[in-house]
């Protein structure tokens, strides 16, 4: 295993299982006449994920966090090595993965990609929590819409809006209570406070926090600040060129960061999470 | 500034008052909605068209009201006397010219330069930046540079007429934390070296601490709360900033957890009556309801809170 200290890694059955993956896009090299070769965005990573954890990823733009996330969610597949999911390899071609992969539910940095911008908050719900269901064909009542945007903090008055109608808080809401509608018992959350307001962060990360403790919900959440991870995971992972870095428990990796992305991170957030004084002007 | 929207007006700027000395970095510190961008855009007078604006706008250098000046006046101000740099510095570049000739076309709009002594002066002003090989990123097209490099030329273009102040409207938000602390420290660097005045938009409590001389915190399209970065940051005073302080991830495993602000930041057109933070405020009393704040200074600050402020009717 690169760079992780097998000594920190859950010993328990493995919920999400990565196995080695790497994930090489072809790239045309860039002026001239170079010809075409390969990056890999994510390189020989394994990790484990042990059911109702809560793992954050974590590393600058192009560290390869995103596409190990869309990777575990099957939205791509890997160059080589595996992810097992609840005891199955996620193959976005495979039968039997296409069956149960709506357990899994993902949520993005702009939450309008995953909301129908043509359908109401409503009927976006209604067809998702079909699938929570197992696809059993029978519409969910209005009672059972306004429990889901009520347990994210929206009203029964928002299920007749359009998205483009909710503010960008309310969306990433709309987008949480979407996942949610599908009975997932796993999350994967790509940057989901980035584009928000501050204010609006905090209430999105006590929300996070409440549906973690309400449902045993496995959470993967990828981020560039290091000063939201203690608030919403208990591991950590340290993404940079690709590899994991670092990886192991929130509480030792703050107190005694081993790689020097993670002492970087670290520098960022202390300064980003300060009120005091002026950084040294160089 | 207000806007006629459907037969009413809206004004998502309403009386903001700002000061700049020389080498001065002033931040706005606000979330979306409170009319950051807009205050911004005004000072170099790219107000939307069918925006109208009401007040002054004094430029002092040359004695001018921005507000009152002619169309040509103003231009001669762009660039020269105030300039701009933005949050995606792909959308203020020009995607098929090379970065030098960007730099140096602007270099001689402001001065009657000749193209050998631009050029020159397009290297100097690239090495200014941090470049460390300017001749050849001047070379180089925008889409082959990264954001923080694409930052950097673009703060050098800004440079090119030699200006007194310059508006960096969240330069920083779309880069990483580590290329986002090397273009502060640019900003602070050319701040000392030019006697460059700043005026920093930007709605990330870290960027204010690592910036700012001065904060005006704005909500709603009013300044709730100005004063030095170190009495706003570290002893906010107004119920929103101490809230937004609040609402600011600690990085210690043991701190307390962000605290939300309840409700959403309101729309321009739907401002509450009153005080304009009262609907999400802990400590709001009947009359904030009722009664508009006024902005009052105690000391060298100054807060739009009349429970802060101990006004009674």
């Amino acid at each position: 295993m690169i760079g992780a200290p097998s000594g920190t890694a859950p010993t328990g059955d493995a919920w999400i299982e990565i196995e080695n993956v790497t994930r090489e896009f072809a790239v045309r090299g860039a002026g001239r006449g170079a010809g075409a070769r390969s990056i890999a965005a994510v390189q020989d990573v394994s990790l484990r994920v042990a059911r109702g954890d809560s793992i954050a990823l974590v590393g600058t733009s192009g560290s390869g966090k995103s596409t190990l996330a869309r990777l575990i969610a099957g939205l791509d597949r890997p160059t080589a090595g595996r992810v097992r999911y609840a005891g199955r390899v996620v193959d976005p071609a495979a039968r039997d993965w296409q069956s149960g992969r709506h357990r899994m539910q993902m949520i993005f940095q702009d939450p309008a990609a995953a909301l129908n911008p043509r359908h109401r908050a409503g009927a976006i719900l209604a067809e998702v929590s079909e699938f929570g269901r197992g696809g059993d064909g029978r519409h969910a009542s209005a009672e059972d819409i306004d429990a889901m945007l009520a347990r994210v903090g929206l009203s029964p008055a928002d299920r007749e809006k359009f998205p483009h109608e909710f503010s960008g808080g309310q969306k990433q809401r709309l987008s949480l209570a979407r996942a949610l509608a599908a009975e997932p018992d796993t999350l994967l959350a790509d940057e989901p406070l980035s584009a928000l307001d501050v204010s609006v962060q905090a209430q999105i990360l006590a929300l996070l926090h409440d549906l973690r403790q309400e449902r045993s919900l496995t959470l993967v959440f990828v981020t560039h600040d290091l000063a939201v991870v203690p608030h919403i995971a208990e591991r950590l992972a340290v993404m940079a060129g690709g590899r994991i870095v670092e990886e192991g428990p929130v509480d030792r990796i703050f107190a005694d960061p081993s790689h020097d992305a993670t002492r970087r991170l670290l520098a960022a957030a202390r300064r980003g999470s300060t009120g005091g004084p002026k950084t040294g002007i160089l | 500034m207000t806007f006629a929207r459907g037969g009413e007006s809206v004004r998502p700027v309403d009386g903001i008052s700002l000061a700049l000395q020389e080498r001065e970095c002033l931040v706005l510190l606000g979330e979306s909605g409170s009319g950051k961008s807009l205050t911004a855009l005004s000072t170099l007078r790219l107000e939307p068209r069918n925006a109208t604006l009401s007040g002054t706008i004094r430029y002092e250098p040359r004695a001018l009201d921005l507000l009152s000046a002619e169309p040509a006046t103003i231009r001669s101000v762009r660039g020269s006397g105030i300039a701009m740099i933005f949050q995606e510095p792909m959308t203020a570049l020009n995607p098929v010219l090379r970065c030098g000739e960007q730099i140096a076309e602007g270099i001689r709009l402001h001065a009657s330069a000749g193209t050998r002594d631009a050029n020159a002066r397009t290297l100097a002003l690239l090495e200014e930046v941090g470049m460390d090989d300017p001749a050849r990123v001047a070379g180089q097209y925008p889409h082959e540079l990264s954001g923080g490099m694409r930052q950097r030329v673009l703060t050098a273009l800004a440079l090119a007429g030699d200006p007194k102040l310059l508006i960096a409207d969240e330069p920083t938000t779309a880069l990483d934390v580590s290329t986002e602390q090397r273009i502060l420290d640019l900003l602070l660097r050319l701040r000392d070296a030019r006697g460059l005045a700043i005026l920093m938009i930007t709605h990330d409590w870290g960027v204010a601490a690592a910036m700012a001389d001065r904060v005006s915190v704005l909500y709603a399209g009013q300044v709730v709360e100005t004063g030095s970065a170190g009495d706003v940051l570290r002893e906010p005073k107004h119920p929103y900033t101490r809230a937004l302080h609040g609402a600011v991830p600690r990085l210690d495993r043991h701190a307390a957890a962000p605290v939300p602000i309840p409700g959403q930041v309101p729309e321009p057109g739907a401002f509450p009556s009153g005080c304009r933070f009262h609907p999400r405020c802990a400590r709001a009393i009947t009359a904030c309801a009722e009664r508009e704040p006024a902005l009052l200074a105690g000391g060298t600050r100054t807060v739009r809170c009349d429970v802060e402020n101990g006004v009674t009717s």
